[in-house]
């Protein structure tokens, strides 16, 4: 049993790209996050075209931030006011990470870049949740209550002070604006729905409580997604439809696995268990760039929806 | 049948299982319409007489097989069959240390230019390969291109027959199939015998798609959105009563 992906030019096994896609798809759901880290990696090793795998994962996200940020909107766990700040900024954000993009190409070496990008930045997450995680999780043990310490720097004597309800939170406008603005641009440079940049950002920089941050997280990841997915059809003609569609059916069934699953463990839990993935990730990318691998490479660059 | 079937809150079990079977059916019908491509083959005349020789391209269980049958009047000399594959732009790098980490560098006076697909097969044990060639080996490597000594079955008789499995990445385009005589003569390297021709390209569903992604990109692309969101929020309808 195969299909042919008519953008990526090749015969696939489906059922290999469902397990993924539902891999994926519940990690979605329980994190908060668009698995796009994790689902790049995968589809270049399925042979699937860098180009068409990074935009095609594009649509999957989308779909399955959908759906899992309605699951979370009808727990009452999405702060609407604080997403919609920060798609404004993500928009922006994105618009400016693909003119990098662009730029970056002409000066070469962008593989350099991004996989740098990558390492910097989930080394530098992973690891900083991973020790808070712990940390309040041996506070826990000692039987103290874990402490909710408001940082007053900054960012408060910041203007446009805003009421957010939901997040119990009265903090300037700017803030979820340029959090969505930084999210947006490493999105599209590092061709990820960025959410696993965005839920540590919510949690540390807007102070936001847990049980909002996946769900409002999400909701920003749809229309960052929606935004490359558009991008990435009409400029370089790499999304895969036939791909994307095997991806969203593993996927969308997986976040609403994963939303279930969410009930199941507490915050600090969940927490730990994407940072280890997050640095494992990291670590892959890392060794990839010290251990030397084949000496000799090539890629047919006019392949994919170009031929 | 309720008239506001989507825009009530209907109890469990009422909404579930159309909607579900709209969602599988539709993945499936393009599931199969995609699987349902096939790939065509013209077969022109042979234009040297020492070889009569037919192709036939046929897709077993995923993979494109091209199946190359032929008769030689002179079944004791060795032959040799070359496919050639649709050009492609080709960038080939080398990794280099700078700092400690891995780079990649574009090597200067690598070729440009080179078919996407290539396969040397030969009817006896012959050495195909061109030892020493860094760029020959780094496509051998990565299954571009297809080295099969004594892949061609010789019978006695002066019928051969040979079967190239073209890897999954064979891209559509204009396909060639030489039969030359191996250079067992003397100062001859090898004699062209026979050539065939053959095209792969898409059809249907798939044809539907990757046209409509290049000649309308911008609904194409809204089409993609539009899926996404469709397929997140069907799904949430699907599971929503499903606890």
């Amino acid at each position: 049993m195969s299909v042919y992906l008519p953008i990526a030019e090749m015969a696939t096994n489906p059922f290999v790209i469902l397990f993924f896609g539902a891999l994926v798809g519940a990690m979605s759901g329980l994190f908060g996050v668009g698995g796009g880290f994790l689902m790049a990696p995968i589809l270049f090793f399925l042979g699937i075209p860098p180009s068409v795998a990074v935009s095609t994962e594009a649509t999957q996200i989308c779909a399955a931030s959908v759906s899992g940020s309605l699951a979370h909107f009808r727990r009452g766990n999405l702060d609407i006011k604080m997403g919609v700040l920060l798609v404004a900024g993500g928009l922006i954000g994105s618009t400016l990470g693909v003119f990098t993009f662009k730029w970056l190409i002409t000066l070469g070496s962008i593989d350099l870049v991004i996989q740098l990008f990558y390492v910097v930045f989930l080394g530098a997450v992973g690891g900083l949740m991973f020790l808070e995680s712990l940390q309040a999780m041996m506070r826990r043990r000692a039987g103290k209550t874990a402490m909710h310490k408001r940082r007053h720097g900054f960012m408060h004597g910041l203007p446009f002070r805003t009421k957010f309800p939901r997040s119990k939170l009265y903090i300037s406008a700017i803030l979820p604006v340029t959090v969505g603005l930084g999210v947006g641009f490493l999105s599209a440079i590092m061709g990820v729905g960025g959410g696993f940049i965005m839920v540590p950002a919510m949690i540390y920089l807007l102070g936001m409580p847990t049980l909002v941050v996946v769900g409002t997280s999400l909701f920003t990841i749809i229309f960052v997604t929606a935004n490359n997915t558009l991008q990435h059809a009409w400029f370089n003609g790499t999304v895969d439809l036939v791909l994307a569609g095997l991806l969203l059916l593993g996927g969308v069934i997986g976040a609403q696995i994963g939303v279930r699953l969410s009930g199941r463990f507490n915050a600090e839990q969940l927490r730990i268990l994407l940072a280890l993935i997050v640095l494992a990730v990291c670590f892959k990318i890392l060794s990839d760039l010290l251990v030397g691998g084949p000496a000799i490479q090539f890629s047919f660059t006019n392949g994919a929806g170009h031929g | 049948m309720d008239k506001h079937l989507w825009f009530q809150r209907l109890r469990p079990g009422l909404t579930r299982a159309p909607l579900v079977m709209m969602t599988f059916m539709t993945v499936a019908v393009a599931m199969a319409v995609s699987l349902a491509f096939a790939n065509t083959a013209r077969a022109q005349g042979p234009d040297v007489a020492a070889v009569e020789s037919e192709v036939s391209v046929g897709l077993f269980s995923g993979q494109t097989i091209v199946r190359v049958f032929g008769s030689t009047a002179t079944p004791d000399v060795p032959i040799r069959l070359e496919l050639t594959g649709p050009d492609r732009d080709v960038s080939f790098t080398r990794s280099v240390r700078r700092f400690g980490i891995k780079v990649s560098e574009v090597i200067d006076g690598a070729p440009q230019v080179i078919p996407a697909i290539r396969a040397e097969l030969s009817s006896a044990d012959i050495p195909l390969r061109r030892d020493g060639d860094e760029f020959e080996e780094a496509l051998i490597r990565e299954g571009a291109v297809l080295i099969m000594p004594k892949a061609i079955k010789m019978q006695p008789t002066g019928l051969f027959f040979a079967e190239i499995p073209l890897p999954p990445s064979a891209p559509v385009g204009d396909y060639k199939i030489e039969i030359f005589q191996e250079g067992a003569l003397r100062s001859v390297a090898k004699v062209k015998l026979a050539e065939e021709s053959f095209a792969i390209q898409q059809q249907g569903f798939v044809a539907l798609v990757s046209r409509g992604a290049k000649d309308y990109a911008f609904l194409y692309g809204l089409i993609c959105v539009l899926v996404a969101v469709a397929a997140g929020w069907i799904t949430e309808r699907v599971f929503r009563n499903r606890r």
